[in-house]
Parts: C-alpha cells; sequence; structure tokens
C-alpha cells in the first residue's frame, strides 16, 4: 500500500524532464494524453530534442499513393516494431497545411510537399518544406520555377554535418525525353536558389521523378539513370568564400550503379 | 574533518539527520556537487549534506563505492586482473541488485543523485522508473502520477486522435 500512495507528481518538473528525456518517443506522444500539463511537458521543445535517439528507420510511401506515408523502424533497434513519428506529421497541421502533403524526398531529414489547396490544380498549390519529423522543425523553400511535382527534386542533408541542407532541383525538357537543361541549387546557408547552367556535353536523360532513385551520401548526390548510369552531383562550399554562395558544382555522370555505390 | 588512512585521503558527509559517514575522497569524489566543493576548498570540515536522511546517503555512498574507478591512487586494482568487458558486466548485475528498491526509495534516489550530480545513479534510477511506466495504459500513467485526467471530452477526443498511432 506504501507503495501505492506513493506519487511521481511529488518529483520536481526537472527531475520528471530528467526521467521523461529517456522516454521513446512514442511514449512521450502517449503521455501527452495523460492531462493538459502533461502534454505541455510532453511537448517540450528541449525534450523531444533529447529524445532524437530513439528514431532509427526510414520513411516511405505506399507504392501508388504517395499521400499514404509510413515509418519503417530499423529491425533489432531498442525500438521495438513501431513506429516512433506520427507519419502523418501533426505539426505541419499546426503549421496550417491541413490538405495533406507528399513525400518528395528523403535524406536524414525530409523533403516534402505540402498541398495549400484541398484541390491541388497547380504548382502554385503547393508549398516546399524540408522538415526534421523529429525535432517538429520546417522551413519553407522559395517557389522557383521548374518546381512541381513532375520535376526530380533532391534534398542533400549530412546528419553528421546538420547545420544546413541544400536542395537539388534539376531542370529537364519534357517535350525532349526529359534531357537534362539546368540545374537549381538551394543552399539553407544563403536562402536562395541558384541556377547553374554548365556547358552539358551531351544529353543526359533522366526518368520521371518516381523512378529515379537517388541517394546522397558524404556530401554527393548520386542519382540513378536510365541504361544504369549514374549522375554525381557534389555540391562543395570554397572555404575561402565562406558563407557566400560560390560552390561549384561538379556534375558527371559515370557508368554502372554498382561501381558508384562503391565509391 | 579530512583525515588521512592508509594513505587515503578521506571526507566525512553528514546527513540532516545527524548521521556522519567516513569516506575516500575518490568515493565522494564520483559527485560532481562535492567533487566540486573539494576543489573549491570549501570542504575543510564535513560536508553537510542537505535534503537526503542517513538512509538514502549510505545507499548512494554504497554506490559510489562500487562504481568509483578501480585504477590510480589505490594503487594494485581489480582492472588489472579482471577484463573491462567483465567488469562492466559485473557492475551492471550489481546495479540491478541494488536498484531493487521501492518505488519511495527510488525517487529519494532519483533526487539525491540529481542533487549530488551523480550521473550513473541518476540514468540508472530514471531509465527503472521509465521501464516501469513505459508501456502502462493511459490509466495506469494517470494513477501512477496520482493526476486526474482534466481535458474536456471533446479536447481528449482531439489529442487521441492526434496521437493514435503511439498506442497502436
Amino acid at each position: 500500500m506504501e507503495e501505492m500512495s506513493w506519487s511521481a507528481a511529488s518529483l520536481p518538473e526537472e527531475l520528471l524532464v530528467e526521467i521523461l528525456a529517456r522516454v521513446p518517443y512514442r511514449s512521450l506522444c502517449r503521455f501527452r494524453c495523460v492531462s493538459p500539463s502533461w502534454r505541455a511537458l510532453c511537448s517540450d521543445p528541449g525534450l523531444v530534442r533529447r529524445s532524437l535517439q530513439t528514431l532509427s528507420g526510414f520513411f516511405c510511401h505506399a507504392l501508388h499513393n504517395h499521400h499514404d506515408v509510413r515509418f519503417l523502424n530499423f529491425p533489432g533497434g531498442s525500438s521495438g516494431r513501431r513506429p516512433l513519428v506520427d507519419p502523418s506529421f501533426p505539426f505541419l497541421r499546426g503549421g496550417g497545411y491541413t490538405h495533406g502533403f507528399i513525400l518528395v524526398d528523403c535524406s536524414g531529414g525530409l523533403l516534402c510537399g505540402c498541398f495549400t489547396s484541398p484541390t491541388p490544380s497547380s504548382s502554385l498549390d503547393i508549398d516546399y518544406l524540408v522538415c526534421n519529423p523529429a525535432t517538429e522543425e520546417w522551413t519553407v523553400l522559395p517557389r522557383t520555377q521548374h518546381m512541381n511535382l513532375q520535376s526530380i527534386t533532391r534534398l542533400g542533408f549530412d546528419p553528421a554535418d546538420p547545420s544546413g541542407f541544400t536542395v537539388f532541383l534539376f531542370e529537364q525538357d519534357l517535350y525532349d525525353g526529359g534531357t537534362l537543361t539546368g540545374l537549381k541549387i538551394y543552399s539553407s546557408e544563403t536562402r536562395t536558389w541558384a541556377s547553374k547552367q554548365i556547358g552539358w556535353s551531351q544529353g543526359i536523360h533522366l526518368d520521371n521523378s518516381e523512378e529515379s532513385v537517388s541517394v546522397f551520401m558524404n556530401g554527393v548526390l548520386h542519382l540513378h539513370l536510365p541504361a544504369n548510369n549514374t549522375l554525381i552531383v557534389t555540391w562543395t562550399w570554397t572555404a575561402r568564400l565562406g558563407r557566400h554562395f560560390g560552390g561549384h558544382p561538379l556534375v558527371m555522370a559515370s557508368g554502372g550503379l554498382k561501381d558508384a555505390c562503391t565509391l | 574533518m579530512a583525515t588521512r588512512e592508509a594513505g587515503k585521503k578521506m571526507i566525512m558527509l553528514k546527513s540532516p539527520d545527524g548521521m556522519e559517514f567516513e569516506v575516500e575522497e575518490a568515493v565522494a569524489m564520483e559527485s560532481q556537487t562535492i567533487r566540486k566543493m573539494i576543489e573549491d576548498d570549501c570542504a575543510d570540515t564535513a560536508i553537510l549534506i542537505p535534503n537526503i536522511n542517513s538512509k538514502i546517503l549510505s545507499r548512494v555512498i554504497e554506490y559510489c563505492n562500487k562504481h568509483v574507478p578501480t585504477t590510480g591512487a589505490t594503487g594494485a586494482a581489480a582492472s588489472d586482473t579482471v577484463a573491462p568487458a567483465a567488469l562492466a558486466e559485473d557492475l551492471k548485475i550489481w546495479d540491478a541488485e541494488f536498484i531493487k528498491v521501492n518505488r519511495a526509495t527510488r525517487f529519494d534516489l532519483i533526487q539525491a543523485a540529481s542533487y549530488l550530480n551523480i550521473k550513473g545513479l541518476l540514468d540508472l534510477t530514471s531509465q527503472t522508473t521509465i521501464d516501469t511506466i513505459s508501456d502502462n495504459s493511459l490509466e495506469e500513467i494517470r494513477s501512477f502520477l496520482s493526476t486526474k485526467n482534466d481535458y474536456l471530452p471533446e479536447e481528449e477526443q482531439t489529442i487521441r486522435r492526434e496521437n493514435q498511432w503511439a498506442f497502436q
């Protein structure tokens, strides 16, 4: 009986936070339903950030339904089989995006297209967001020409260097078999898009956006091309230019996806 | 009342209920709070540990005694002969036994670990608490916290819907 009459409410709040920092994110979400004061306690951004290490898995969407976003935990982790994040991203609804979203790319962070109208009919009805579902932070990308759901848009984010991210937008001539015509790069540091029109030596054909598989690794974007070629985009900052938009993308096509993956 | 005994510097810790514990300085310094006092030369005489009764303080000292690094000033150490992995495993088993206490004692230990700033003990006590409630139902958690469900019905419906995935 003595055991039962003792209450955790007697613990000061900073110690409760200390304990809650060790709770899996899923449990934090359950605890929010306990009472309004616990909702506030368990929604504290500092606390949510501390429970980051429990997020280990990847996002994906159903094959023919981009709206059906799911989170799969890596098996064998301490997290068990249940998802640790709510894949419906309720924090986006809190930001006014109530008409759903689709996953455009996922690379450490996430790139989503959020519908600003219940019946999106043009690219004007879509905002592109880069968000971190674990910290529930997000930022809206400025609109730019050629950015639509048909275009190939990829996020470059390295969790080892979380200070910034890059977004790659491949411009294609859809009337010419999807030939690559240019590359736009958004940098979180400058918060602007920069067009990179480089003299392409020959026509590089891209898959359509749904089929173009890509991976961002060690600061390099690898984009799979038809016929088992890989487009490699590296984006390096010129150290001396520091914060200025002084980097130059190196774009090259290489043969054989297998070879590229072992780089 | 710092004294010397067999080459080891001793520190006197006093609980508010008047008990005194003589411990090796190295053991006391497992607490970052006490370490700072010693380093700041505030510990010439006995150190009074406020808010921690003798029963809890003796458990905390027991924990620090076990966890104090066995190499260094104390000379021939156990870790010279035992593999570190085996030592860690031994500590884990010891910890598991140590934390088999009732909830009131565990909460007292959490508060003591927090005040004395002993990371290992805070980790152990907090984690044990979490393990006991993580998978409980909302009602069980509310009873554990002695908290009432003071959501309005429609509020609760909304918050439950938003967090439905966490209950699946």
